[in-house]
């Protein structure tokens, strides 16, 4: 899966600087996942189901946040996401919030999800997607 | 509508270019132009039940963001808004991004009840 900003790959160096009790949320689950392993399992499967990532924007947002804006498509269909990460006074990540739109791609990835994670503790966030 | 214990107001909403574009979590499609774009945020507004701000400032170079808690008829529900700004100032591009999901497809059962058997209604229909 190709990751790119301005033309180069792009990897989240945030993903590898979570804090123990970092937590993640987002459009497409329920609840929150909780704890540096289940949020890296999380993002790992997702950038796994997406077929690219074009990034616009990759940078800091506020005093202590970082935002990412970029396009993708899950299954052939488009998505559009935009990441806020919010830092602990150790430079950590502390908050992880993805937020994907339209409404109708927010479902397919919430399904496609579900299917992933089917049968692991972790699928509680995506059960009961329509 | 409060941010630090202070009363809040978005600025950004005032200023609205007149070819701004509205895209959202709970939405499909885009919604153009400023007539249309201040019509369905301040509709949206009106169903929050309180709007607590964890943060509201600049982000990079031309963007504002919003990051609140609120509720839709007793659901919690968090929101992040991206404002993009143009080279003139005024408000280009809003995201707004509602969760988690139940609550995001609540609020977009609840828009579509506002707009229904109007011509925005179209980006809430289908809404399981």
């Amino acid at each position: 899966m190709a990751s790119t900003y301005m033309g180069r790959p792009y990897y989240p160096a945030w993903l590898d600087n979570l804090a123990n009790n970092v937590t993640g949320e987002g459009p497409a689950w329920d609840g929150a996942i909780q704890g540096a392993a289940a949020v890296h399992e999380v993002v790992v499967a997702a950038k796994e189901i997406y077929e690219f990532q074009e990034f616009h924007y990759a940078g800091p947002c506020g005093e202590s946040s970082f935002l990412e804006d970029y396009t993708s498509s899950v299954r052939g269909v488009p998505l559009y996401v935009i990441v806020l990460v919010v830092f602990n006074a150790a430079g950590k990540a502390q908050r992880l919030v993805v937020n994907h739109r339209p409404r109708s791609s927010v479902l397919v990835l919430s399904r496609a999800m579900l299917e992933r994670f089917a049968g692991t503790p972790l699928a509680k966030h995506w059960e009961g997607a329509p | 509508m409060t941010y630090m214990g202070k009363p809040y107001y978005p600025l950004w909403l005032d200023n609205l270019a007149d070819d701004v574009t509205l895209e959202a979590a709970a939405m499909d499609g885009t919604a153009c132009g400023a007539e249309d774009v201040s019509f369905i945020l301040a509709k949206a507004r009106e169903q929050y039940e309180n709007q607590e701000f964890n943060y509201a400032g600049p982000c990079g170079e031309n963007g504002f963001l919003e990051d609140y808690s609120s509720s839709v008829r007793g659901m919690p529900t968090h929101v992040v808004v991206l404002v993009s700004f143009n080279a003139n100032g005024q408000t280009q591009h809003v995201v707004v991004n509602h969760r988690p999901r139940s609550a995001m497809l609540q609020f977009s059962r609840v828009m579509l009840e506002t707009f229904s058997g109007t011509p925005h209604a179209k980006h809430w229909e289908g809404t399981p």
